[in-house]
């Protein structure tokens, strides 16, 4: 009997041919600034095109990809393939004469239901001949799985915005009292940390190791700044253990000592240097924390080299973790891009905050693990913690939404009340403070990003608590004109004043939904009726090109809401969680606390790495009269999508009035479309005299609707 | 994304004093950004005269001596040395030690009243020597600078890098563990 099924099997395997299903070209998202002939794609100019599709399983099974191409010439440097996330490189093989070759590139596990992106992507690098001509790719698999081209998910709508709900914060939150310490020098701050109870310590962008007595500050007027060091090295991160004085420079980690007592460090000890280096303006060391005797930073990657070769020196991209008294070094993760910003989380944990770019589709607040990889690249030969598949971050900070130039995170004190053990961080272009609640699901961190707080005088790229849990933050400008280095450079004295304020404070996965919890009782009957919640979900494919779109982005159904007996947590019934994605949560701007106090923001980005099993969250019929609106708790005029983005993406950089910033004010700018339009999907193409050239390629992370919006808010809208 | 703030031009003052009032590591004599394309290097200033080190090789790799009224060194995060070349080492060639090359390990420096001082640790495996190497504020005539190896033995060979062993001319044993004087030449 066995041997007769075997048979049968035998002889189905044999006649049953494998399925194909052909990947156009012509049905591509956007072939940049690439060209059509006919049904092929000739690839001139491999940055700004879209070279993907979206594919459905029927049920889960492996794929092979092919490609159809021509290529006469070597192409520099690999594409690859992201097939729902999962990764192949292809070097590409020169053709002989004009007919088309068939290579594999790569077989890859197909999931069932979920629109599945597949990506070919090219060489990253601007300058390199690009001989590449496509017609289609193939995707092939055996039966009974079936598999078509899926139409791409539809963007979901955006609900109007105010500033905390859809658009960015635009005040000091209430419970913040904030004093700018500005002294006759403006400190452009690299480092900071505490040096006993009293003393202040920070280093600058230009050199300094700058000294505070916190007692000595009087109540008006310039702080008693002191230099007591000078002449480090681009340093960009200082920590302090036992009063011991550590600095991570350019290209050492140093220990400054003042061995004669006179406060002055005449000795800069190199306590390490095992790390390759060169003269790259972006490679620096991030931060710096000591744990266990153990300094911790990162290595950040080159950038000058994305023009030419695109070859990281080894080892770039690195956490680095050194032993403060013998200098031994070892290497602990990998796949790190910008990552300005190192410091502790929940449990001792170790955080770091990555930046948007290539092989970050978004921001990054990552839970340092050993050995782990962080997905960025260059080419080979790769980091030696390289893996098919990244770590994924504890949480992503969507650019533009919630982040755009993450910079340290810390550990909110228990004297801060309802944001106790909470992490804020800051940002070098978003600006002011952002809070995460972070949790552990199967092992795995994840959580909530909220917005905190703006309304402060400068950006922050450097904070400590000091032991009475007084945060200082310290800021630090980008560019050369001294106007704008005063503007968002500086220090700031940020207290915590007690004010109670009504808003989301945490959230919590469930197997089923998610859990939101109020700092205050919700209003009776408040938070029952699902439509006072806009959820949208989507997730991140990194890729070698900078940024990325939002991958399957869609609405989610809120299936009900339930509020718990004691008013201060919502659970909403989620029925299509899916891991390894993002929840975006709108909260309607007329809930009320039972003190009939209105929200201060309402919204949170949740990252979904796991979903918990067998904890549902609680699902109760509501009470009567609780779904009763009179108001639509949002409205889709679409009126103001224009001004959210550009306030959330280009006012940083961009003004509307004239100021100087780092790019050209758009009061200067042609108003004619054309112009936007290039200036937003290849803002290399034409440069502003006196503007460095700077700004990355935006096509990949707006779709078509949000660059016309932003296009004319910017001609109409001011 | 953090862009090069590093655009901002650093002015390097010219000092008429040879080491600054005040703190150390003034850049006018103490420069740490890197030079001549070498990532790790640092410049010191002796009297007129700039010697500039590469740290990776535990040496002297130039040394120049600016034109009038000039600092000697130009540009902001990364420098370039300007002025009369004296000596220059563009090999890769670095310390022997029982006629094996050594890894170098920087450890560091220390400015002095008088002097500053580097440090290193070389290593060929078995063996681990410390290698000071002090120059003075103020040389007089001529371009000097003092050695002191520890960890030595008699039997021990330890050779220059090779165009020091040219250009400089080494006065004393460096298995005393004093500090010897070495004069470029």
């Amino acid at each position: 009997m066995k041997s007769a099924a075997a048979l049968v099997i035998l002889l189905a395997s044999i006649s049953v041919a494998a399925e194909e299903l052909e990947l156009p070209a012509r049905d591509i998202f956007s072939p940049g600034s690439n060209q059509w002939d006919g049904e092929v794609l000739q690839i001139i100019k491999g940055r700004g095109a879209t070279i993907g599709w979206y594919v459905e399983a029927s049920e889960t099974t492996e794929v092979t990809l092919s490609i159809e191409y021509t290529c006469p010439k070597p192409v520099d440097q690999e594409y690859h393939v992201s097939f729902d996330g999962q990764l192949s490189f292809w070097e590409v093989p020169v053709t002989d004469g004009d007919g088309w070759n068939r290579v594999e590139l790569g077989k890859f596990q197909a999931r069932a239901g979920l629109p599945l992106l597949v990506l070919l992507v090219p060489p990253s690098n601007k300058k390199y001949e690009h001989p590449l001509r496509f017609r289609r790719l193939i995707l092939e698999w055996d039966p009974p799985a079936g598999l078509t081209i899926a139409k791409p998910p539809e963007t979901p709508p955006s609900p109007d915005s105010s500033p905390g709900f859809g658009a960015k914060l635009d005040a000091l939150h209430p419970a913040l009292t904030a004093r700018d310490l500005r002294g006759e020098t403006t400190w452009r701050v690299s480092g900071i940390a505490m040096r006993g109870t009293r003393e202040l310590l920070f280093t600058t962008w230009d050199g300094d190791l700058v000294s505070l007595d916190l007692e000595a500050i009087p109540p008006s007027g310039a702080p008693p700044f002191r230099r007591v060091a000078q002449g480090l090295s681009e340093p960009m991160g200082l920590a302090i253990a036992d009063g011991r004085v550590f600095v991570t420079e350019k290209n050492q980690a140093t220990e400054l000592i003042d061995a004669d007592g006179d406060g002055e460090f005449e000795t800069y000890r190199c306590i390490a240097h095992d790390w390759p280096s060169t003269l790259d303006y972006h490679e620096y060391l991030f931060g710096a924390v000591i744990r266990d005797s153990h300094l911790y930073f990162s290595n950040s990657v080159a950038m000058a080299i994305r023009n030419t070769h695109n070859r990281q020196a080894p080892l770039r991209g690195s956490v680095i973790k050194v032993d403060i008294d013998t200098g031994e070094t070892e290497i602990v993760a990998g796949g790190l891009r910008t990552p300005n910003g190192i410091g502790f989380g929940p449990d001792d944990s170790i955080l770091i905050t990555d930046n948007q770019g290539e092989w970050l589709p978004a921001n990054k607040l990552i839970h340092l693990q050993p050995e782990a990889f962080y997905e960025f690249r260059s080419r080979p030969p790769w980091h030696p913690f390289d893996h098919s598949s990244g770590t994924p971050p504890a949480a992503w900070l969507p650019q533009g939404e919630i982040a755009m130039s993450p910079t340290e995170p810390v550990q909110l004190p228990e004297s801060w009340g309802p944001y106790a053990g909470q992490v804020i961080f800051g940002d070098a272009t978003f600006g002011g403070l952002q809070r995460v609640y972070l949790e552990e699901v199967d092992g795995v961190m994840q959580g909530a990003a909220f917005p905190f707080s703006q309304g402060f005088r400068h950006l922050f790229n450097r904070l400590v608590f000091t032991a009475d849990g007084i945060l200082y933050a310290g800021g630090i400008a980008r560019g050369n004109d001294q106007e704008f280095i005063d503007e968002v450079s500086g220090l700031t004295e940020i207290t915590f004043n007690g004010r109670e304020v009504f808003e989301p404070i945490a959230a919590r996965l469930r197997s089923n939904g998610i859990e939101i919890e109020f700092t205050q009782l919700l209003a009776e009957k408040d938070g029952w009726n699902p439509a006072a919640y806009y959820v949208t979900h989507w997730a991140y494919q990194a890729t070698q090109s900078y940024g990325g779109q939002k991958v399957r982005h869609r609405r989610s159904e809120v299936r009900s809401a339930t509020v718990s007996e004691d008013r201060r947590r919502v659970f909403l019934e989620l029925p299509d969680l899916v891991e390894s994605e993002v929840l975006r949560i709108r909260l309607p701007q007329s809930m009320l606390s039972s003190a009939g106090n209105p929200l201060w923001s309402g919204e949170l980005w949740y990252t979904v790495n796991r979903i918990p099993e067998d904890q549902p969250g609680e699902v109760k019929p509501p009470p009567g009269g609780a779904l009763a609106a009179t108001e639509p708790f949002f409205r889709f005029s679409g009126q103001n999508a224009g001004a959210v983005l550009y306030q959330n993406y280009c006012a940083a950089c961009h003004s509307l009035d004239g100021t100087k910033r780092i790019g050209p004010s758009f009061l200067h700018t042609r108003k004619d479309a054309d112009y936007l339009r290039q200036s937003i999907v290849e803002p290399g193409a034409v440069v502003a005299e006196g503007y460095p050239n700077v700004m990355p390629p935006m096509a990949g992370m707006f779709s078509e609707e949000q660059i016309n919006a932003l296009i004319e808010y910017l001609i109409k809208g001011h | 994304m953090l862009n090069r703030p590093s655009i901002t031009l650093l002015a390097l003052l010219v000092s008429s004093s040879v080491f600054a009032e005040g703190l150390p590591f003034d850049r006018s004599t103490i420069n740490r950004y890197s030079l001549d394309g070498v990532p790790r290097s640092i410049s010191i200033r002796q009297g007129d005269t700039w010697l500039g080190y590469d740290l990776e090789r535990a040496t002297v790799m130039k040394v120049w001596r600016p034109r009038p009224g000039e600092a000697g060194l130009t540009g902001s995060f990364t420098v370039r040395s300007v002025g009369e070349t004296l000596f220059e080492d563009k090999s890769d060639q670095g310390w022997i030690l029982n006629g094996e090359a050594v890894d170098v390990r920087y450890l560091g420096c220390t400015q002095g009243k008088e002097s500053f001082v580097l440090r290193w640790e070389l290593s060929n495996g078995t063996r681990t020597l410390r290698l000071h190497e002090r120059i003075a504020t103020d040389s007089g005539d001529g371009v000097w600078r003092e050695l002191r190896v520890t960890g030595l033995e008699e039997a021990d060979s330890l050779e220059v890098p090779a165009a020091s062993a040219e250009s400089w001319n080494l006065n004393g044993n460096l298995t005393t563990g004093s500090w010897i004087q070495i004069t470029l030449s």
